[in-house]
């Protein structure tokens, strides 16, 4: 199954809004989760996608909000490393978040591997099950638990290293 | 660390995930009959769910119509009349930077703005004194320039501080090794990254861009990348 342009645009009315939601969240910011649903509806628009699984436009949804989220999140952390180290006296930090616990995740997820963070946003942030990530990653749940052990035992060497 | 995603965790028995197929009705009847049975008898997912209610009537309420526009970075031809870039603060840097897979060539920018750090977006809104750099994407090794042009209708180079382009290696998201702190020149402004096959003197260009009033000008030999934001009154 494939969308045309048109399929796009009613996709964004109809589904734009858990597009937005969750890059809010996994962005701590309005102005980057606006742009972020602007971004990812107009890369659509420019490359129709093939979807693997037609009956669940959420979960695709999902993986793709997931993955620009955590480019964005990378992408600020290598802003705030270049500029921490150039523009000293000045000490870059990402913008006020809304909790902190959530923004210090944030900045975890900026270091992990994508395919890491990904699994920790579902599964922690999204609250979702073994089975409805592999629905997402279109993996197995084994697979899952895999990944999501390798998630917590690199957090927890970067949090003996802190 | 596992008390920061403790503390942080969905809080309902019900997915994000499940909670959104069942509203925007994706599961199966006997699916939805279940979630519906749950959320009667739960106020923790029933709160859940109106808090994904709340963000859909946001997303209706405040969100843009879908745009059509291209990504940051990527090079396309536009023309944005008014530029307003004036470097006052140029800071050595070291660029580094991986092999690209992504679009042949592309830049985009990085603002700080007092303490906080942010990745600009094409239109970004930024203000006198904020701090802006480059970085650059290219799948071949380029010989490279960034210039900017002004509201007054002045060219002038960015990078590098020298009259020719220089080479820079392929590479993603690679820093350019200057870093600009912003005048107080207001408007909005227009920077033009020159992709060259080979070293090129970059004075005929600069002219070539105050000549043409906005439009890009065409330069043998080399892909145009551009990048606009919008310095805004403090």
């Amino acid at each position: 199954m494939s969308l045309d342009a048109g399929g796009v645009e009613q996709l964004y009315r109809t589904h734009g809004h858990v597009v937005l939601r969750r890059a809010r969240h996994l962005l701590g910011s309005d102005v980057d989760a606006h742009e972020a649903l602007q971004d990812i509806f107009a890369e659509l628009l420019r490359t129709p996608p093939a979807l693997r699984s037609p009956g669940s436009l959420v979960a695709w949804l999902y993986q793709t909000t997931t993955h620009f989220c955590l480019n964005q999140l990378r992408n600020r952390r290598t802003g705030l490393r270049l500029l921490d180290r150039h523009l000293r006296p000045a000490q870059a930090s990402t913008e006020a978040p809304r909790g902190e616990a959530l923004a210090a995740v944030r900045q975890l997820l900026g270091r992990l591997p994508e395919n890491l963070a990904a699994v920790v946003v579902y599964h922690h942030l999204d609250g979702m099950t073994h089975e409805e990530i592999s629905t997402v990653l279109g993996c197995s749940r084994r697979q899952v638990g895999y990944l999501l052990e390798r998630a917590h035992a690199s957090l927890q060497s970067e949090e003996r290293s802190a | 660390m596992n008390a920061l995603l403790e503390d942080a965790r969905w809080q309902a028995c019900l997915s994000a995930f499940r909670l959104d197929r069942f509203r925007l009705q994706e599961l199966t009847a006997e699916d939805a009959a279940e979630v519906r049975a749950h959320l009667a008898g739960c106020a923790q997912c029933r709160a859940a769910e109106a808090q994904l209610a709340s963000a859909e009537d946001d997303f209706r309420a405040l969100a843009a119509p879908l745009r059509r526009r291209p990504r940051a970075g990527r090079a396309v031809a536009f023309s944005v009349a008014a530029v307003a870039l004036a470097a006052t603060c140029l800071l050595a840097l070291n660029p580094g930077g991986v092999r690209s897979k992504g679009a042949p060539t592309s830049i985009g920018m990085y603002v700080q703005h007092g303490q906080a750090v942010r990745r600009a977006l094409p239109g970004e809104a930024v203000l006198p004194g904020d701090v802006v750099r480059f970085v650059y994407s290219s799948r071949e090794p380029r010989s490279l320039a960034i210039l900017s042009l002004d509201g007054a209708g002045v060219a002038s180079v960015y990078f590098p501080d020298g009259p020719q382009t220089v080479d820079v290696p392929a590479a993603e998201e690679a820093p350019l090794p200057l870093g600009t702190r912003l005048d107080g020149v207001l408007g909005e402004e227009q920077v033009v990254a020159l992709f060259c096959q080979r070293t090129r003197a970059l004075e005929p260009v600069r002219q070539a861009l105050q000549a043409a009033h906005g439009a890009l000008p065409e330069v043998p030999g080399c892909s145009l990348a551009t990048f606009h934001f919008t310095k805004l009154a403090p």
